[in-house]
């Protein structure tokens, strides 16, 4: 038998023929009996014998890869190495507490309703009916920066330096807790006001 | 080690060649699997099943590889494990981690049965009509090779030797 066909009929069973040799092929195929019988032979002998080898080939590779620890197995998908995971989740972290805090911050600050209570605002809350019958002038007071703030009457009394070159209505003299000393607010603001005058 | 290098020992069945693909690849393989509801000891099949694939694409002589082995160890990993999964559900979707190209699959019209009726004639060969049909069906040798590689006379002699291999297979598989 010829070398050359059988190889054909081979290469024709595994789809390697193209264009005009397979047309070449197909055509001495429809015409040629013994090469008929020699494709039907070689389709089921020939692909028995590709799966058998295909087995051993596979158990072969098998045994090959099975000595591959798991440990040289690259993860997937490829992931930084520890320390790099580290910062990034620690920069994470920071990140998104800031973000939170600022936010509470924010929505606090907006309503005024930081919940801070101690003396300053009890002593606060408890002289602001005095500053304002005194000065006879709305006064607000900010709890979230520990703040009183009197406008209008006591700084156009007169010129307040240290405080603004040209007091207006919308001037404020502002009072920090530890510069209360045991005074009232109302006290407190007018010695402030006497020392400004004298510098 | 590139792409070619690599392809190059694989086709003499090198096993650091095996190992490396394995360790780089099996991963991607595995998550792949494990996505389409697989297990890892599947995973295992199929990436053995597709280094198969990938060194009998080495032995054809019109082989070349058109995209990175990665991309095609995978596209040949996916083709497995579809058809694995169309056995057991009418219709499978599945859902790629990597980027796929189209990979040609050799066909076989043998039923299990047949498959199995040849096998087993093979078991009942002797080795060196095994090794023979082997070589020439599996291995696409030429009769020269075989006569060099088995240690025969000459490419005639093996031709008579394979023509009387033929005969015999075919008498084991009709007797049983």
């Amino acid at each position: 038998m010829d070398e050359e066909r059988e190889i054909l009929v081979i290469r024709y069973l595994a789809g390697e023929l193209r264009g005009e040799e397979l047309l070449r092929f197909e055509a001495l195929l429809h015409s040629d009996e013994e090469l008929q019988v020699l494709v039907k032979d070689y389709s089921s002998i020939g692909s028995g014998i590709q799966s058998f080898e295909r087995k051993n080939v596979k158990a072969e590779i098998g045994a090959i890869i099975g000595t591959v620890s798991p440990a040289d197995i690259q993860q997937y998908p490829p992931q930084s190495n520890s320390f790099f995971k580290f910062i990034k989740k620690l920069f994470k972290t920071v990140i998104g507490l800031g973000v939170v805090a600022g936010a509470v911050s924010v929505v606090l600050i907006g309503l005024n309703k930081f919940p801070v209570k101690n003396k300053y605002t009890e002593k606060v809350k408890q002289t602001l009916i005095t500053v304002e019958q005194a000065t006879g002038e709305s006064v607000h007071v900010d709890t979230v920066f520990h703040t009183v703030y009197v406008t209008d009457t006591i700084v156009t009394t007169g010129t307040v330096k240290g405080f603004s070159s040209a007091p207006s209505t919308n001037d404020t003299i502002v009072v920090y807790e530890n510069e209360l000393n045991g005074r009232t607010v109302q006290q407190a603001i007018r010695d402030k006001m006497k020392n400004a005058a004298q510098k | 080690m590139n792409d070619h290098e690599l392809l190059r020992s694989i086709a003499v069945k090198d096993p650091q060649a095996f190992r490396y693909i394995y360790s780089m690849y099996f991963g991607m393989v595995s998550c792949f699997v494990q996505k389409n509801k697989g297990n890892e000891e599947d995973a295992k099949d199929v990436f053995q099943d597709a280094l198969v694939v990938v060194y009998e694409k080495t032995l054809r002589s019109d082989f070349s590889l058109q995209c990175s082995l990665k991309t095609f160890l995978y596209s040949v990993c996916r083709n497995i494990w579809l058809k694995k999964l169309s056995r057991s559900t009418s219709t499978a979707h599945l859902t790629d981690v990597e980027e796929y190209v189209s990979v040609e699959e050799e066909s076989s019209e043998n039923t299990e049965e047949q498959e199995e009726k040849v096998h087993a004639a093979l078991q009942q060969l002797g080795d060196k009509c095994r090794q023979i049909l082997t070589l020439f069906f599996y291995y696409k040798k030429r009769m020269e090779e075989i006569a060099t590689e088995l240690s025969y006379a000459n490419a005639d002699t093996v031709k008579n030797q394979k023509y009387k291999c033929m005969q015999q297979l075919k008498r084991i598989m009709t007797n049983g």
